[in-house]
């Protein structure tokens, strides 16, 4: 005969879930979505938003299309804020149709639009399925060898031209809505500044996040560390169009690098002449006089050290080890209990 | 037949204490690029909580020692065989809540995997399948079989 006593159970259950609750409808995210978290006063004022949007110091890097009118402008500051910028004149001719003047305008406006502050805290959007995007962008200044530029991105059209344009009021949560009538936008901001969402269209119903792309991992990793006069030009798609609505895309990178430089640098010959991320992943990079720059391993490795972090590998198979003897120590003390 | 049936239920909770173990280790050893540069162990994980947007960035780190240490508890008292009933019940608490947080990941759809077993993590829903599966095999712990009790029963 089997009972399950379960008001223990039940209670623990239940304490979890209030702890878990509290969280979920504490932090941030929730508090936007579940409407709680009301505050007196707005976090953060207009004008520190504008300036959020507006400032962008530092590097700045502009990369020219290598097959349509558009190009990219990079800016990174020296505090770690990122900015890019695309001008495409089918993009904005897309998104803007009888709003706006694509012929005279578009190389002075930037059609896709993309922030990153350091903090996770920005994602962009646009009205547009990024199914369309497909970059091909001629690199005319290198970037600097360990330059850290991950990007969280998506595509938003001009945040910062439509501030001039629209107005800002304060919501229900007591942060800021910028409302753009003529291109009936509505960009709802958080506590911080960063945009929490995007409602598009004529009919004001279509939020327009599309996406983020994270060049992190292997964008970061191995782009960032290439010496850049190997690199002609990359190359992004999007993978994931049919989920692109509200939904983390996946970029491919392709690198389309200089064949002379990568077989003098990476002593490296590819048969089909196509040198593409798959062709170029290395553990050596060597700069143009033949010193190695980077081993990915070894740079891995000294990086952990110099972090104190040891060496994680072998700490693995160690604490697996462990991990295997108490198991076999479970058994046995089972079978003895059996016994 | 009976030798089987009275050992099942702690064959069941040593692999879900071994895996409950098996988990953290992942996370503690795991070394992989996240948005704040490359990362190992709780860092790592921490920014996978971030990742999932739930908890808010202040609190991340001190989320992330907490499952770690609680996993740590459940995964070695699930294999010493003690108090059967309670952890077994605190280990599908945790699977519940964590399933329900993987759920609010897979519906907002925009964090691809949670971080739970480091570099070997798989995506959300095989995640909310595996924690079924875990919980599942906690469930023969919970019960109690009178006049033969099982194997374990501490309390």
């Amino acid at each position: 005969m089997i009972s399950i006593k379960f008001p223990l159970e039940l209670s623990l259950a239940g304490c979890m879930l209030f702890i878990f609750s509290c969280v979920f409808f504490l932090s941030p995210v929730a508090s936007v979505r579940a409407g709680g978290l009301i505050e007196d006063e707005p976090r953060i004022s207009v004008e520190e938003i504008r300036k959020q949007y507006d400032s962008f110091g530092g590097l700045v890097l502009r990369a020219q299309s290598g097959h349509a009118e558009s190009y990219s402008v990079y800016a990174v500051s020296e505090t770690g804020a990122f900015s890019y910028r695309q001008y495409d004149r089918e993009l904005f001719a897309r998104i803007y149709r009888e709003h706006r003047d694509a012929a005279a305008e578009w190389d002075e406006i930037p059609a896709n639009f993309v922030y990153y502050d350091g903090g996770l805290s920005m994602l962009a959007s646009a009205s547009f399925d990024p199914a369309g995007m497909y970059d091909d962008i001629k690199l005319s200044a290198p970037l600097r060898l360990g330059e850290k530029i991950q990007v969280l991105s998506s595509v938003w059209p001009v945040v910062s031209s439509l501030m001039d344009r629209g107005t800002f009021e304060l919501n229900e949560y007591n942060s800021w809505t910028l409302l753009v009538e003529d291109v009936n936008a509505r960009v709802v901001f958080d506590e911080r500044g960063a945009i929490r969402e995007v409602v598009w269209g004529e009919n004001g119903d279509k939020t327009a996040l599309v996406g983020r792309w994270v060049y992190s991992g292997y964008g970061e990793g191995r782009f960032l560390n290439l010496p850049t006069n190997m690199v002609q030009s990359y190359k992004s798609a999007d993978q994931s169009a049919e989920n692109a609505v509200n939904s983390e895309s996946h970029f491919n990178l392709e690198f389309d690098l200089d064949p002379v430089q990568v077989e003098k640098l990476l002593q490296f010959v590819d048969p089909a002449g196509e040198y593409s991320r798959r062709d170029y992943k290395t553990q050596n990079v060597y700069d143009s006089a033949g010193t190695l720059l980077y081993n990915e391993e070894k740079m891995t490795a000294e990086y952990l050290k110099a972090l104190g972090k040891g060496n994680p590998k072998r700490n693995r198979w160690i604490l697996l080890s462990v991990l295997g003897v108490a198991v076999v120590g479970s058994v046995w003390g089972l079978r003895r209990r059996v016994a | 037949m009976e030798g089987v049936r009275r050992v099942m239920p702690g064959i069941l909770r040593v692999g879900v204490g071994a895996f409950f173990l098996f988990a953290v280790v992942m996370k503690l050893t795991n070394v992989t690029t996240t948005q704040h540069g490359l990362e190992t162990g709780v860092a790592a994980f921490s920014s996978a909580i971030e990742r999932g947007g739930v908890v808010p960035a202040s609190l991340v780190g001190v989320v992330a020692v907490l499952v770690l240490g609680l996993e740590v508890v459940i995964g070695v008292a699930l294999l010493s065989h003690r108090g059967v009933k309670l952890w077994a019940s605190v280990a599908v608490s945790f699977l519940f809540v964590l399933t329900a947080y993987l759920v609010f990941l897979q519906i907002r759809g925009k964090t691809p995997d949670c971080g739970c077993i480091g570099q070997w993590d798989s995506s959300i829903p095989l995640s909310i399948g595996r924690n079924a599966l875990l919980s599942v095999a906690c469930l023969p712990s919970l019960l109690v079989v009178k006049g033969a009790g099982p194997v374990g029963e501490g309390e």
